[in-house]
């Protein structure tokens, strides 16, 4: 479901010509905040609607610039990249009932942090889309399509509640939740569960930490991490189960002969082994398929059992001349 | 024993090997690890306590109390009981801290006010707790 639907019309102040240019040369987000203000901006990603955010308005060929896509900042390089923003946000709503609203993906942030200086809190601020970005965030909700939206319904995972409701683009994490914590320059994205949020963080527009060279790969990867951390926490007891490798969700059970988990980071919890398993289930399966055969199994089992028929229904005669809809 | 008390947890540290494996529903994992220890056997009795219990020979080296007996816990509470001290970062997640009071023998995980894990010990330094049993989960960046 969309939230914005049935909000009142906010008065815009559109992004004037010379501001626009601006844009296309700057660093997005300072040309961003130049352009309309931190208030501005936020109240620019929260309420507009498609194509309301400047007026048009001659751009370099090839060169970025500001467009605000169904309430949210992108930056594009041609109408064609606008229309293929404004489809993939629509198609993740619509779909997937899943908001894009940077603004909820700070408050998620904010919120997480409370005992973080104020000061360090006031840093975390939406900033625009890249296009590469949008595209690499659908591929990876794709990854779920059977336990997304109405499908959702119709699936093994219909009777428990959507644990992912929206996802934003955030500039920054914060390192910790204490008195210490100062703006996080290295996190890539966050998951929310108590907020049904997650956030991308600006470090993933250059990260190519698991896929060397590959940005783009980096980003689904890293989003499939993030939504596998709400998706996929269902079958958080069987993955256990089925490695060996952990005592509980917290704790190794120690023993040499387990299956090690796909990756260094899995190594931490078992939640995040889970969530690095799917990852690579997803986005380079014959690497957890080679490496850890017991988690590619049982991640394999649970994807299958998404669209396993539920119910006691009919089954259609072949032969049958009566039609069934 | 229930697991609601720092007190009571701590006095898991009087309990034997040999008392454990008398539990009718006793299981041992021989020379496994946890954290930085190694080569210790794990000893677990759930009718007895949901605590895992880690044991060099006779000695014990470690009492592990998963979130699954303290989850219910507050943190405040037990903050008020052992005092400030040393937070490492937890293994837990990003957000959660390790309060570890070494001189006291006790460490637990929390997230802001949840209590999600606590460890007993015999009373060390911080030093030797970070070599002895700590194993830094290293950052978290997703």
């Amino acid at each position: 479901m969309d939230h914005r639907v049935g909000e009142p019309g906010v008065t815009q102040t559109p992004l004037a010509p010379a501001q626009r240019r601006r844009a296309t040369t700057e660093h997005p987000m300072l040309a961003l905040q130049r352009a309309v203000g931190n208030r501005a901006m936020a109240q620019l990603a929260q309420r507009a609607p498609s194509g309301t955010a400047a007026p048009p308005a001659a751009h370099a060929p090839g060169a970025e610039y500001l467009v605000v896509v169904s309430g949210e900042p992108v930056l594009v390089r041609s109408d064609a990249d606008e229309q293929r923003a404004k489809s993939i946000i629509d198609t993740v709503s619509a779909t997937y009932r899943i908001s894009v609203d940077s603004l909820k993906g700070v408050k998620a942030t904010k919120d997480h942090y409370a005992n973080a200086p104020q000061a360090e809190r006031d840093k975390i601020a939406a900033i625009p889309w890249h296009i590469r970005e949008l595209v690499a965030v659908k591929k990876a909700l794709d990854h779920f399509a059977p336990i997304l939206g109405q499908a959702r319904s119709y699936s093994t995972r219909g009777a428990a509640a959507q644990e992912i409701s929206t996802l934003g683009k955030v500039n920054t994490s914060i390192t910790k939740n204490t008195a210490a914590g100062v703006a996080d320059p290295d996190t890539l994205g966050e998951f929310y569960g108590s907020s049904s949020t997650f956030a991308i963080y600006q470090s993933s527009e250059t990260s190519t930490e698991d896929f060397p060279g590959d940005v783009d790969k980096q980003i689904e990867a890293t989003t499939t991490h993030e939504i596998a951390h709400g998706l996929m926490h269902y079958m958080i007891d069987s993955f256990i189960a089925a490695t060996g490798f952990w005592l509980d969700e917290d704790t190794k059970s120690g023993t040499s002969d387990a299956e090690h988990p796909p990756t260094d980071y899995g190594n931490k919890n078992a939640r995040e082994d889970l969530s690095e398993s799917v990852m690579l289930y997803f986005v380079d399966e014959a690497r957890l398929k080679s490496s850890c055969p017991k988690r590619h199994a049982a991640i394999r089992e649970a994807v299958t059992l998404w669209a396993a028929p539920v119910g006691d229904f009919p089954t259609p005669d072949p032969n049958a001349t009566t039609a069934m809809a | 024993v229930t697991a609601t008390g720092v007190d009571e947890l701590l006095a898991l540290r009087g309990v034997t090997r040999a008392g454990l494996e008398a539990q009718p529903d006793v299981t041992v994992a021989s020379g496994v690890s946890y954290g930085a220890l190694s080569g210790v056997d794990r000893v677990h009795a759930p009718a007895f306590s949901p605590a895992h219990f880690y044991f060099a020979g006779a000695d014990l080296k470690l009492v592990y109390v998963p979130r699954t007996a303290v989850g219910d816990i507050r943190a405040a509470d037990w903050l008020e009981r052992v005092g400030t001290g040393p937070q490492l970062q937890s293994r837990t997640g990003k957000r959660a801290l390790l309060e570890v009071r070494p001189a006291l023998g006790f460490a637990f995980s929390h997230d802001e006010d949840a209590v999600e894990l606590a460890e007993v010990f015999s009373p060390t330094t911080l030093a030797e707790y970070e070599r002895e049993i700590y194993e830094d989960p290293g950052s978290f960046v997703r």
